[in-house]
């Protein structure tokens, strides 16, 4: 059994196999974001392009300034901007659901797989991948609902009883790292999911969705820990990418802004794959044990004995 | 307290209470000798709201407190008249462009965030109204507030800041514990500047004008223009250049004009701004490089500051700086969303 030391060496050596993946993915969210901010780009350089006023903006960023931008009749609504940001995450979210089975496969594999096989996996575990994240988002819908229902009803009796703001916010934030916490595990559960839906070509995903469930609550604080792990250090990496673009790129730099930014956001990209690796490094231990279970049934022996 | 004492008067009583109540209903009035402020434990050290809500209401100690005006019939002279001391007050102590926000690298000032919201009711009210008789609560807020503050700054700026100080100082110790009317206020100020300013207060306080200049069109033409073999060379080729100035909306004011050239040439040029608009033409062995109208910034309300300049080539870094924070938070947002979801 891979102890979380293991877990994690043996993911970043998977992580570093599949490095392409990222950069590919990486490439994908920024011609995205790109696209998506040809509008916005469009109005700010009619505005800005020609104007001394701007000035506030590159050497410091003057809200008044920015403010006054957008709304500008010339500016146009503001929607007309938004709308298409938002459209392109949306591509870029469905682009990630339709390529990580190949990328779970390239992970899973000793050998480099071939666009072919790349793409194979991906054209197979389409629509299981889709039911897969309706069933998450329905999952992690209640969990949240249920969780800021708690948090508001707590928050309430605290605001009658205790007058302290610190101790409500206090409160506040500790249920919202509890709720993050139990969104955490679902994605475990779920990241478990996929890679056995992947690696196991199984079509017939509620049965992964019980035997991840399963495998989840017996490797639970092992595969928490580590996911975690790796959670925190996308936050930090994050924040540490803001930090440097604050305080060490100049304010007038646009080509070092760029630079700190997309390097942040590459890195940020990686945390989240390093997870998906988690999940492949950890599958071969828990599926040995799947491999016995789906082999008594096939033998139509049941999978325990009975008493 | 020091700064109005040493501008404008001495504050007469012995205490001032400050209260910082719990929640927002009671927050940031102001009673005789007693004002309440309103904050948060979490505000970071950089946005000064706080800072804002208590000069504000400790201004209305003198206006309408010891200058006691009607707040019903001329809501301006003690909201705005406040307005423009609080923008001089904090501007002293936090800086012109960050007294009211100056947290990781983001800035606003004072004056600016006024001027935003007097733009989005710039020719709804005149500032002269009743209370009762503005349009809606933003129109109210806006005019009596923000462009009132902005006219007495944009004041100063054509009088001198000693004036408009002395202006202000006699008028708190002239009318301190009665009843002033508008005109007395004006008046006052016409006194001790020695100057008739019944053209601008008869569009900024009575009237609906709103002030919008514009760079209409720049271009620079070598006189040769018509030789069909001709060859440009910087610094030797005569150019002719035409600067066009365009009154856009119906506030006459008069303003300087700066004219650059790109040999490193400055004409300053002054308009009554009567007329429409105005031409001014040059020739010269240089081209016009860029314009800007009212370049010492005297004007605080002109309703499109962009239009107030021209850069004949387009400097693109700062909307490209723009650019890159819009797509560096849609890529973050793609990515959490992808993040959880898959």
């Amino acid at each position: 059994m891979p102890s979380k030391t293991n877990l994690i060496s043996a993911s970043t050596h998977i992580l570093s196999g599949g490095k392409r993946y990222i950069l590919w993915f990486y490439l994908l969210n920024l011609a995205f974001a790109w696209s998506g901010a040809t509008t916005f780009s469009k109005s700010a350089h009619g505005i800005l392009d020609h104007s001394l006023y701007a000035d506030r903006v590159l050497h410091g960023l003057d809200l008044a300034v920015l403010e006054e931008m957008i709304t500008r009749p010339e500016f146009g609504p503001r929607r007309r901007s938004e709308v298409p940001a938002l459209l392109f995450a949306l591509l870029f979210f469905l682009a990630s659901l339709l390529f990580m089975p190949g990328v779970l496969l390239g992970f899973s594999s000793d050998h480099r797989i071939s666009s072919e096989e790349f793409f194979r996996a991906c054209g197979r575990n389409v629509w299981r991948f889709v039911r897969l994240s309706v069933v998450f988002a329905l999952i992690a819908g209640i969990v949240t609902g249920i969780g800021f229902a708690i948090q508001g009803a707590l928050m309430s009796a605290l605001d009658q009883s205790a007058p302290d703001n610190r101790l409500l916010a206090l409160v506040e934030w500790l249920s919202l790292g509890l709720i993050f916490l139990f969104l955490t595990v679902l994605r475990i559960w779920f990241d478990l999911v996929e890679t056995d839906v992947v690696l196991r070509d199984q079509p017939a995903v509620r049965r992964s969705i019980l035997w991840a469930f399963r495998a989840t609550l017996r490797n639970f604080f092992r595969l928490l820990g580590t996911y975690l792990f790796a959670a925190i250090t996308a936050a930090l990496i994050l924040l540490a990418g803001i930090s440097l673009w604050h305080f060490l790129v100049p304010a007038a730099s646009v080509v070092g802004a760029f630079l700190v930014s997309q390097v942040t956001l590459l890195l940020l990209l990686a945390s989240r794959f390093w997870q998906r690796a988690i999940a492949v490094a950890f599958y071969p231990r828990i599926s040995t044990e799947r491999a016995i279970q789906l082999s008594s049934t096939a033998l139509g022996l049941p999978a325990v004995p009975t008493p | 307290m020091d700064r109005f004492e040493r501008w404008y008067g001495p504050y007469p009583y012995k205490t001032l209470t400050v209260v910082d109540p719990e929640g927002l209903e009671a927050a940031g009035m102001e009673y005789p000798t007693f004002i309440t402020g309103g904050t948060e434990w979490y505000l970071p050290k950089g946005w000064l709201e706080p800072e804002v809500v208590v000069e504000h209401e400790f201004g209305h100690q003198y206006w309408y407190g010891m200058v006691a005006t009607n707040e019903f019939e001329d809501a301006w002279m003690d909201e705005g008249i406040n307005t423009y001391t609080e923008i001089k007050v904090l501007d002293s102590i936090f800086g012109p462009g960050t007294s009211l926000i100056n947290l990781a690298g983001a800035t606003l000032g004072d004056s600016e965030d006024q001027r935003l919201g007097y733009l989005r009711v710039a020719d709804l009210d005149p500032i002269a109204r009743n209370g009762w008789q503005y349009a809606n609560s933003s129109s109210y807020g806006g005019i009596t507030y923000g462009k009132t503050g902005l006219v007495l700054l944009t004041l100063e700026h054509i009088l001198g800041e000693d004036t408009m100080r002395r202006a202000m100082q006699t008028y708190l110790l002239r009318y301190r514990f009665t009843h002033p009317s508008k005109e007395d206020f004006l008046k006052t100020i016409e006194e001790v500047s020695g100057k008739d300013l019944r053209w601008y207060f008869n569009q900024a306080v009575y009237g609906t004008e709103v002030l919008d200049y514009e760079v209409l069109t720049v271009n620079s033409y070598p006189v040769d223009w018509y030789k069909e073999k001709r060859t440009e060379k910087k610094g030797q080729s005569e150019y002719v250049s035409n600067v066009t100035i365009h009154r856009k909306s119906d506030f006459v004011f008069p303003v300087e004009v700066d004219v650059r050239f790109d040999n490193g040439e400055k004409v300053r040029e002054r308009w009554d701004g009567q007329e429409r608009w105005v031409r001014y033409t040059y020739q010269k062995g240089a081209k016009v490089q860029s314009v800007e109208i009212d370049p010492d910034h005297k004007i605080e309300f002109d309703r499109n500051n962009f239009n107030n300049s021209y850069i004949v080539k387009a400097v693109r870094a700062p909307a490209r700086k723009l650019v890159n924070y819009w797509t560096f938070c849609s890529q973050l947002l793609a990515q959490l969303l992808a993040w959880w979801m898959v």
